[in-house]
């Protein structure tokens, strides 16, 4: 570097200082000059100047000489120095040399020899006599080294040093410089900047970060351009060794230092952060901004790392991050009262909630619920952190309708309730929010009060809408709102009015089918009540509206059935039947209900066979009564003579149901009366009716007495088979087959007796004596062989009494069993035949002829 | 004398008077007699009982009464005591005793011995 550029750069420095008085610069002179001269003197160009002065000269007195040789010597160097650029005019500047060096060759005070050494040197250097000049200078730093030119002096020889790279002897000037107690002054401040620079050169990297942060902490915001290089030098050394580390190691390892921290050390993480992104090293630039927060989890200016981090990921397209940064921010800095981080908290918690109210709306359901659940903490963050700002409608209404999509229908309506007047959309809202509130499952599990506290809001609200906004959704929404309100608090008149109020007013409306259904609703629960109080005909006019309102064919099926059962009420039998035919026809399933009302309907108009021929129908479907109704049916068939109905019916029956046994037992019965005439099929009912019993877990008395009597039944045909085979000769062949038959006969009679029951025990006690006495009878009676004479025939007749008479005696004593039955109680046609044999076949013991008419004693007299 | 005689036709009148029934009771006594055979022939032994009684409530002196209530307790009704009682009363009111009545006392008598030789049963 040129000495001369060297110069001019201090002259720039110099000028540069601020407010601080220099003690002399090369251009503050002429101090010596008296006033007039002066003024006479600035009055003249330079030229006639010098030479006014060496006039002077030659006639000055010897105690001025030396002054106007100084002066001479200045007016000289400036005339050289003002034709320098021309190369025109050495010559001043040689005179000014020669008229310095002869001025420094006299005795002359301190202070003067030290100002003239300063501008022998620059006349020197002027002269391109540099090492010269540099002499002087060393000579005026090492005869004056506290004169205020030393300062200067040192400057700039350390500037020279560092001009041949010679760093180290520059830094030793630099220092030197520094040792002044003038810290503040920009020399200082440079001397500062260039002793980084050595050390840099010197590559004592760590070292120099010292000498620049100094830099940074005297230098003032009108030095940008200085402090932006030492910045610039801060970030490539730091880079150079550890990045954040080096920095972290430099202003303090600890948490403690935070509060100490210097301010600069934020411009200086800023500048390395700066200078990755330029070196497009974008990882650690980030890196650079997570590390300050890191190291200085306190520092007031952290905020400011963090909005860097997110505008660099922003500026990287990289989004997400950028999110979860705001994020981050959003939960470091809530607390924060610093109006510039308020500022920035409020925008970031805007742009979050809006991002998970956006997602909530096209992410699918199951997502959606958690993107609600965050959009409404950042709305809620931040409507309650800034409670003055002039956007709380808008993101009060954006927070209702997160709540209102997460079915948080209280807090919504909380909400909308405060916007609702001023915004038409916050009405409709608000009663939407009603609406789905009302018709909530949460709702219906609050306590009765609850509901009817928030109904009761729901309809002042609606109707304050309804009349304020004349808007026809709103009317709409409002009405339906009201209407609800009536059928959730069962006033279903009302709600019936509203809902035909709705059908009326709205006849192209999308909800037509249900409000429809609701009314439909409305006439079926007012129907219940009137029913009630049996008021059949107006709850009839109200359900037979329904039909025509309502898809759902349960409804309209019940309520038909039930206009059905109020006109039986009302005992208008044809109406009743005409309607049960009717829903019979349009639902099938209902044929059990139709057939029972049906069956009663025609047994109070006196028609059995019609009532027969519906409660065979109950009989085929699946209800409870078709048992007793197919029983029903087949003894009305038989009361109706109409046989062949009653047949089939109990056919069906006895086939169906075996429980209860007695049920079934009669029903067998009632078979074999209308089977007379068939006696094989009278037959096989007796049978069946011999194994139900047998086969019945609990017989009972009748099956036991129908099932002894079938059985009786079957021995009588045996006991007359018996009766009916005459003895004949050749006697031992008849008599064979006789006996077998007799003993058919018993054994058939013994079933009958096994039963043990009264009636037939008695009849078949009866049959058992007849049969022993009737082979008595036969065996007397039996033809005589025709070979026997007189005596022999004799002798046969009293064989055949002593055979026949145990016969007799078996009569007698079976007969006497009936008679103990008398004696017990009972009583019948069996048991009185008995008697009556007994009289014959005993008569001294049993004839006992009562006496009627005429008195005895009358004959006595 | 023709007050005595008139005074003795007169007495001997209520004498027949006395000892004779109206014949409408008499027709009572054997209509209730008739009724206990037709309801003793159904086996309403009870209600037979009963007619008999309401017979011999009226007439204890109508013989076919006692007889047809001793064959109730004879055969229907079994107790032979009752039986033999009214089979004696209704001897007692037979100028002589009916043969088969006799026989039908003794029978029951023997009948009483064979009960009480009988041993019970243990």
């Amino acid at each position: 570097m040129n000495m001369r550029w060297r110069l001019s750069w201090i002259g720039i420095g110099l000028i540069l200082l601020n407010g601080c008085r220099h003690p002399l610069t090369l251009q503050d002179h002429p101090r010596i000059a008296k006033t007039s001269e002066k003024s006479q003197a600035l009055q003249l160009a330079p030229p006639q100047r010098i030479d006014l002065y060496q006039q002077a000269l030659q006639h000055a007195q010897p105690a001025d000489v030396a002054a106007l040789q100084q002066r001479l010597a200045q007016l000289q160097l400036q005339q050289g120095e003002a034709q320098l650029d021309s190369n025109a005019d050495t010559v001043s500047l040689q005179r000014s040399v020669e008229l310095t060096e002869a001025w420094l060759a006299a005795d002359h005070p301190v202070e003067a020899r030290a100002e003239m050494l300063y501008l022998l040197a620059k006349a020197q250097d002027m002269q391109t006599q540099h090492q010269q000049a540099l002499a002087s200078l060393t000579k005026l730093t090492q005869e004056y080294p506290h004169h205020p030119l030393s300062f200067e002096s040192e400057f700039r020889l350390a500037e020279d040093f560092y001009s041949r790279s010679d760093y180290e002897q520059a830094l030793v000037h630099y220092q030197r410089v520094l040792s002044f107690q003038q810290p503040t002054q920009s020399l200082s401040v440079n001397a500062l900047y260039m002793s980084g620079w050595c050390l840099y050169k010197l590559n004592q990297y760590l070292q120099a970060l010292k000498p620049f942060d100094q830099v940074l902490a005297a230098s003032g915001t009108q030095q940008q351009g200085l402090r932006e290089d030492t910045l610039r030098m801060m970030a490539v050394i730091s880079s150079a060794l550890q990045g954040t580390q080096t920095l972290q190691k430099f202003y303090g390892h600890s948490v403690e230092g935070t509060s100490q921290l210097p301010p600069q050390a934020v411009d200086v993480y800023l500048a390395l952060a700066d200078y990755y992104i330029r070196d497009e090293r974008w990882l650690d630039a980030a890196t650079v901004y997570r590390d300050f927060q890191q190291h200085y989890p306190t520092a007031p200016q952290g905020y400011q790392f963090q909005v860097k981090l997110i505008a660099f990921l922003e500026q990287q397209q990289q989004f997400a991050d950028a999110r979860l940064a705001k994020a981050d921010f959003v939960k470091k800095f809530a607390s924060s009262q610093d109006a510039d981080v308020k500022a920035i908290l409020s925008g970031y918690l805007l742009v979050l909630a809006q991002f998970h109210h956006h997602q909530a709306q096209v992410e699918p359901v199951e997502i959606a619920q958690q993107q609600w659940q965050q959009a409404i903490a950042y709305y809620q963050q931040w409507l309650n952190t800034f409670p003055q700002d002039p956007r709380i409608p808008e993101q009060q209404y954006l927070l209702a309708e997160a709540y209102f999509e997460t079915r948080q229908y209280p807090q919504a309506i909380a909400i909308y309730v405060q916007i609702a007047p001023q915004s038409a959309p916050a009405a409709k809202a608000l009663l939407a929010s009603y609406s789905q509130l009302l018709a909530s499952d949460a709702f219906r599990k609050l306590p009765l009060a609850e509901q009817s506290r928030w109904q009761e809001q729901a309809l002042v609200q609606a109707q304050l809408f309804n009349h304020q906004d004349a808007a026809a959704t709103l009317s709409q929404q409002a009405l339906i709102l009201k209407a609800d309100g009536y059928y959730k608090q069962k006033q279903f008149a009302l709600a019936d009015g509203i809902y035909r109020q709705l059908l009326q007013q709205f006849p192209q409306a999308v909800d037509r089918r249900l409000w429809q259904q609701q009314l439909a609703n409305c006439l079926y629960q007012q129907a219940k009540p009137l029913a009630a109080a049996k008021q059949w005909q107006v709850a009839s006019d109200l359900l037979i509206q329904i039909p025509g309102l309502t898809t759902d064919v349960a409804l309209a099926k019940s309520a038909q059935l039930d206009v059905a059962t109020y006109q039986m009420q009302l005992m208008q039998w044809d109406n009743a039947s005409a309607l049960l035919k009717k829903i019979r026809s349009n639902y099938p399933e209902t044929a059990e209900q139709v057939a029972v009302k049906l069956a009663f309907i025609y047994t109070q108009q006196a028609n059995p066979l019609a009532t027969a021929d519906e409660l065979m129908r109950v009989s085929q479907t699946q209800s409870p009564q078709q048992q007793s109704s197919l029983l029903q049916a087949a003894k009305i068939y038989a009361e109706q003579h109409k046989t062949q109905q009653a047949i089939m019916a109990y056919q069906q029956y006895v086939q169906i149901y075996v429980e209860p046994l007695d049920d079934h037992i009669r029903a067998l019965q009632q078979l074999i009366v209308l089977n007379q005439g068939n006696m094989q099929q009278q037959d096989l009912w007796r049978l069946a009716i011999i194994r139900a019993d047998e086969q019945a877990k609990a017989p009972t008395q009748l099956s036991r007495e129908q099932a002894a009597a079938a059985t009786l039944v079957f021995a009588k045909v045996h006991f007359q088979q018996f009766m009916n085979l005459p003895l004949t000769l050749p006697l031992e062949a008849s008599f064979s087959r006789k006996q077998q038959l007799m003993q058919q006969a018993i054994q058939a009679t013994q079933q009958v007796l096994a039963y043990e029951d009264v009636a037939s025990v008695a009849a078949a006690t009866d049959q058992m004596a007849e049969i022993f006495h009737q082979f008595s009878i036969s065996l007397l009676q039996s033809p005589r062989p025709t070979n026997l004479d007189e005596l022999a025939l004799e002798e046969y007749n009293l064989l055949l009494e002593e055979q026949a008479t145990p016969f007799e005696d078996q009569a007698i004593d079976w007969h006497q069993r009936n008679l103990k039955r008398l004696h017990q109680g009972q009583w019948n046609d069996a048991i009185a035949h008995s008697v009556q044999m007994l009289q014959q076949l005993v008569p001294a013991k049993y004839r006992r002829p009562e006496r009627g008419g005429m008195d005895a004693n009358i004959s006595k007299n | 004398m023709r007050t005595f005689l008139k005074i003795s036709i007169l007495l001997s009148a209520c004498l027949v008077a006395c000892t004779q029934l109206p014949s409408a009771n008499k027709n009572r006594v054997d209509s209730l007699n008739q009724q206990g055979i037709a309801y003793r022939q159904q086996g309403k032994f009870v209600e037979a009982e009963q007619a008999y009684q309401q017979a011999l409530a009226i007439d204890d002196q109508y013989a076919n009464a006692w007889l047809n209530l001793g064959i109730l307790y004879d055969l229907y009704r079994p107790d032979a005591i009752k039986a033999r009682q009214a089979y004696e009363k209704f001897q007692s009111l037979q100028a002589t005793p009916d043969k088969d009545v006799a026989a039908w006392i003794k029978a029951l008598s023997v009948a009483k011995q064979e009960s009480l030789s009988k041993p019970e049963a243990p």
